[in-house]
């Protein structure tokens, strides 16, 4: 696999498993660049919302809390941290292109082969909602991603709440990121090996009709699947590019919420972008592992709650 | 007639037994990964001792790679559906040797539904992997011949569809920029007075339509070679002025690639500008044939996608003119008239 690497004409190879085909990737999709302003079409809205699967939940007035995944699954992982926000929050939920129940077919190598390209696409989600004041919460890689669009459009942005941030995943002279680039040879290895054999639990399955229950669990699978070629890249962009020189643009107050214990992003990652973004505050959670999201969301709500307040 | 009284079947009724000596390792940790019970087969396939893995992590036992791979999708899957089956992981023996597994894993819950804690269970795959690893290589191998001849295919298709300078100088910067997943990637061609005109694609460093050539793009016109940065590191050491261009533009990675005319002349260039820093340069030309299509006869600019690098391979310069002597392509009418290639050097 290789970053060039483009989807060859027909149709998707998600699509040739016989299972019911998502609406969502089939319909043209009208361009975006063509010149109209975009927030007046409202054609070019639920392009958006269809491209990144944006759910939203709590009242529609309230200050908006923009949730981004990770590397690895996709919206379903705030499953648990949301309910925390819904009573006083517009809460948006969406999955990157490429991940969980995204358009596929929006997919473009050279546009998703940094992060700016995902920053491209919150913005495009903060514009076509109409969101200001926004409290960006990222994940993972996502949190660099909200690091990119705030450092764009500070004005739409109240807030940024890193959980796990990491601007740079590969060790350098002077630099503690973690991880060599032997390693994550070593992570593309272990996708590729994992993609021979993943029958049940990662293969890709897009599912239609949601009102159907015995597809449930064929459901439930898909949120943490995603095209090999994609992971791929996606892997490649999330562990190697280096994001050090944005932290010290970030003007928006910001929250790092670091594990004690986390195999991803160590302890010296989170206090070197606390150190790095200007008035940041830095909060070591008890949750250990990567992914306090999902094994303390108590935790990581209550830390969010109370920057907030 | 009678049947034979059938044989007494042996009994195999000790949980236990089971559990330590079946043919499989068995492992319980905590979500934390701290390992809490192993079984015999396991401790025997690692060379460990129970006391050894009681209490150690079971990630830590993992190479970088599959502990980046189980904290981010093994785990979230397993937390979100309670189980993940045949992942294919390797873990370190007392003696150093990695032991390639194939794991199944179990969330088991507390009667309120809250995790308690990980089941795993643990399969010998050395013969597998080394079958496995051969196909994953097989795959690497022709996906990257594969998209380099898809890159050609479409390329060519696109080139004889298109009619006019402006489609196929469109068509060029569009396969260009796929090729390479660039960001963005535009096609510049050399106007009488020798400066670069964008003809195509998308450009940073365009004002009013004319390029501010820089000195990537002087030496690709006066070489006829492609010339490429790999980085901003690889900037600062060869390109330092460009360094505040890159950075202001978010481009971490350039290739730039001269377009030659048949008598091996300059006419333009294909600019592709990276978003992210690859990781070495670029192998030289695997790729000595030209597009061979209508219009495009005598533009040997060649971008099929590299392998594993994101590099494209590129015709060196001047090597084996095409066939044709056609005046009517685009090419030959964008010529500048005098030989720029010659003024810049």
């Amino acid at each position: 696999m290789y970053p060039g690497r483009m989807r060859p004409p027909g149709p998707s190879p998600l699509l040739s498993r016989g299972a019911p085909v998502s609406l969502n990737a089939r319909r043209p999709r009208p361009d975006l660049f063509s010149g109209a302003p975009i927030s007046l079409l409202p054609s070019a809205v639920d392009d958006v919302r269809r491209r990144n699967n944006v759910t939203e939940s709590g009242p529609a007035t309230a200050q908006p809390m923009l949730f981004a995944h990770g590397f690895g699954c996709s919206q379903e992982m705030w499953r648990t941290v949301t309910p925390h926000f819904e009573d006083d929050h517009r809460v948006i939920l969406f999955d990157a292109v490429g991940a969980g129940r995204s358009d596929l077919t929006a997919y473009d190598a050279g546009k998703y082969d940094s992060l700016d390209g995902y920053a491209d696409d919150v913005l495009g989600i903060v514009e076509a909602l109409d969101l200001h004041d926004v409290v960006f919460v990222g994940h993972s890689v996502s949190a660099m991603v909200g690091v990119l669009a705030a450092n764009r459009a500070p004005e739409r942005f109240a807030a940024l709440i890193l959980v796990g941030p990491s601007p740079r995943y590969i060790d350098e002279p002077g630099y503690t990121g973690g991880f060599s680039q032997t390693d994550i040879d070593g992570l593309l290895d272990a996708l590729d090996a994992n993609y021979l054999g993943w029958s049940s639990t990662m293969a890709p399955v897009i599912v239609g009709n949601a009102d159907r229950p015995e597809l449930g669990e064929e459901l439930t699978s898909s949120f943490c699947s995603t095209d090999p070629a994609i992971a791929s890249q996606f892997a490649r962009v999330t562990f190697l590019s280096d994001n050090r020189r944005d932290l010290a643009a970030v003007t928006t107050p910001t929250l790092v919420l670091q594990c004690s214990e986390d195999p991803i992003a160590p302890l010296p990652v989170g206090h070197y972008v606390h150190e790095h973004i200007p008035g940041s505050l830095l909060v070591v959670l008890r949750a250990t592992g990567h992914c306090p999201n999902m094994s303390d969301p108590d935790e990581l709500a209550r830390e969010i709650r109370s920057f907030l307040a | 007639m009678t049947a034979p009284e059938p044989a007494p079947l042996p009994s195999d009724d000790s949980f236990e037994e089971l559990y330590e000596h079946g043919p499989v390792g068995q492992l319980s940790m905590t979500l934390e990964g701290a390992i809490i019970r192993v079984n015999a087969t396991l401790l025997r396939w690692t060379g460990y001792t129970a006391d050894q893995l009681r209490g150690a992590r079971f990630p830590d036992l993992l190479d970088a790679g599959g502990r980046l791979f189980y904290e981010t999708r093994f785990l979230p899957v397993l937390r979100l559906r309670g189980e993940a089956r045949e992942v294919a992981l390797s873990l370190e023996t007392a003696s150093g040797v990695r032991l390639p597994v194939i794991i199944n894993s179990v969330l088991v819950t507390n009667q309120d539904g809250s995790p308690r804690l990980l089941r795993t269970a643990v399969l010998d795959a050395t013969e597998r992997q080394d079958y496995e690893r051969q196909l994953v290589l097989a795959r690497r191998s022709s996906e990257g011949t594969e998209g380099r001849l898809r890159v050609l295919q479409d390329a060519s298709i696109e080139f004889a569809r298109s009619g006019t300078e402006d489609s196929l100088t469109a068509a060029l910067a569009a396969k260009a920029r796929g090729a390479l997943a660039a960001a963005g990637a535009s096609v510049l061609l050399l106007d009488e007075s020798g400066a670069l005109r964008l003809a195509a694609g998308t450009d940073p460093l365009a004002s009013a339509g004319e390029h501010r050539m820089l000195r990537p793009e002087t030496e690709a016109l006066s070489s006829g070679s492609v010339v490429t940065i790999a980085s901003i590191a690889d900037a600062a050491a060869r390109y330092p002025e460009l360094v505040d261009v890159l950075l202001e533009a978010r481009v971490e990675a350039l290739c730039v690639t001269p377009m030659l005319d048949e008598h091996g002349q300059p006419m333009g260039l294909v600019m592709c500008r990276l978003g992210r820093a690859r990781s070495s340069t670029p192998p030289r030309s695997s790729c000595r044939r030209p597009w061979l299509s209508r219009g495009a006869r005598s533009s040997r600019a060649c971008a099929c996608s590299g392998a594993s690098s994101g590099w494209p391979c590129t015709t060196s310069s001047r090597d084996s003119p095409t066939a044709s002597s056609s005046t009517s392509g685009w090419a030959r009418r964008s010529r500048p008239r005098t030989a720029p290639g010659a003024r810049l050097r």
